[in-house]
């Protein structure tokens, strides 16, 4: 699980432009606004680097981004599937 | 034979009030409405299409032999050129239609042509990307037409929508949730279409003198978008509200679009359904092509040609005459330099401030409300 939440942490850092989101792992992105359609794409192209999995932008929902813990647990799951 | 027309009189909505009581009996009896949506389909269908039906089940019969044989095919074999193949060949009979309205050629178009195609191109998406994992005809034959969002949507999704309809409710969720949503979105939706959008047409969209001058083409602006609003908004909360009673909670079309501070925000607001079917089948996987490709390095870049692209497209979807696709290039354009403007220093700095809300509003309905203009074709005299 600590592979998956530093990328996770890594990949949404650099979608949303910001420098540090581990101080609140719980904390809802698209509430804050930092996140809208084309992070959603900014953070297909990072998986694709991070993790070499092709998505697509209906492979997931809004919940599996929302917030850092959701990301992770979503990307566990993708990557072992 | 009853000629019915999509809630677009008031004997289409006695009729329909008629049949519906049967489904909100079983509803409220906790069992199934989907078996009697299905069979009520057929009178309904052949009602509301009339002398068009044999080309609606031409049409019906050859995309879903098309969406079946895919399907099957896609099972043991995945290839993008044949995905491709498929996209194109479900495509053709669509533009030729299109081409046919725009040509005047007579008796060719159909209706819900134009909605059914977004229910078929997504499934065809959706069986590539592997989503699709059982092919139930009668639930996909449904789903494609769907009666009470068969004339102009709301667009739903193949998953969500099966989902709903195999999906166990009790008589107390089907009273709550679905009964009283339904009744209270068609209510609202039948005050909007049949006494806002009726007035503003008669009394004001329908007495502006047709000659294009400044004063005629402002007042038509300002007229014919709140009766577009109301009449569309009218339409899809019928729609909206008669799926509920079915059993199915068929998606939003409007969010208090005018409260829009953005022409980026407005088209989360305004028509939705269309909107994220653009966004999540052309948009994103356009973008994703042209940066996965190399072809464009930069992701803003890529993104604000995406804009361009799939508004256009949108454009050239209401039909293949020029103010359509003018209508498309225009929004295009104006999400792309948007996005570009949501960027910069003076709108980081001015968004906080108390006159930015009510002042953004205002300019974005008016760039809205221009488009709008172009759309009606108000101006092709000029």
């Amino acid at each position: 699980m600590e592979k998956y939440d530093k990328i996770a942490l890594e990949i949404l850092q650099q979608a949303t432009g910001t420098d540090d989101l581990s101080e609140d792992k719980d904390l809802d992105l698209f509430e804050a606004e930092m996140l809208d359609s084309m992070s959603v794409i900014s953070i297909i192209i990072s998986i694709e680097k991070a993790l070499n999995l092709r998505l697509q932008p209906t492979d997931f929902v809004k919940d599996d981004i929302r917030t850092v813990d959701n990301f992770a647990k979503f990307l566990k799951r993708k990557a072992e599937e | 034979m009853i000629q019915l027309s999509a809630y677009g009189s008031f004997f289409s909505l006695y009729i329909y009030g008629l049949l519906l009581v049967p489904a909100i009996i079983l509803g409220l009896c906790g069992k199934k409405i989907k078996y009697y949506g299905m069979l009520l389909s057929l009178p309904l269908l052949g009602s509301l299409l009339g002398s068009e039906l044999p080309r609606f089940l031409g049409f019906l019969a050859f995309e879903f032999v098309l969406l079946a044989v895919f399907y099957v095919i896609r099972r043991r074999w995945k290839n993008e050129k044949f995905y491709y193949g498929v996209v194109l060949l479900s495509i053709l009979p669509v533009a030729g239609i299109k081409y046919a309205i725009a040509a005047q050629i007579p008796n060719v178009a159909f209706l819900g042509v134009s909605y059914m195609s977004f229910r078929i191109w997504q499934m065809i998406v959706e069986i590539h990307d592997g989503h699709v994992k059982v092919f139930s005809s009668l639930n996909v034959l449904y789903f494609i037409t769907f009666f009470p969002t068969l004339s102009s949507g709301p667009i739903d999704r193949i998953g969500r929508f099966e989902t709903d309809l195999d999906q166990a409710v009790s008589k107390e969720e089907y009273g709550n949730e679905y009964l009283n949503y339904g009744l209270k979105k068609i209510c609202k939706g039948i005050i909007y279409k049949f006494a806002f959008a009726n007035l503003l047409f008669m009394y004001a969209v329908d007495k502006i003198p047709t000659e294009v001058t400044f004063v005629n083409a402002l007042l038509y602006m300002y007229a014919y978008t709140f009766y577009l609003y109301f009449d569309f908004a009218g339409y899809s909360d019928m729609a909206i509200g008669t799926g509920y009673i079915l059993g199915i909670k068929v998606p939003e079309n409007f969010n208090q679009p005018f409260l829009s501070k953005s022409i980026k925000e407005f088209w989360e607001r305004w028509h939705m359904s269309l909107s994220k079917w653009f966004t999540d089948y052309v948009f994103s996987r356009f973008v994703l092509n042209m940066l996965r490709s190399g072809l464009i390095k930069k992701q803003t870049t890529a993104a604000r040609l995406g804009f361009f692209v799939t508004m256009t497209l949108m454009g050239c979807w209401h039909g293949f005459t020029l103010y359509y696709v003018i209508y498309g290039m225009y929004h295009g354009l104006a999400l792309a330099l948007t996005d570009y403007y949501l960027k910069t220093k003076f709108y980081r700095r001015q968004f906080k401030k108390p006159y930015y809300k009510p002042v953004s509003r205002l300019i974005c309905f008016h760039i809205f409300a221009f488009s709008l203009l172009i759309f009606s074709g108000f101006l092709i005299k000029i």
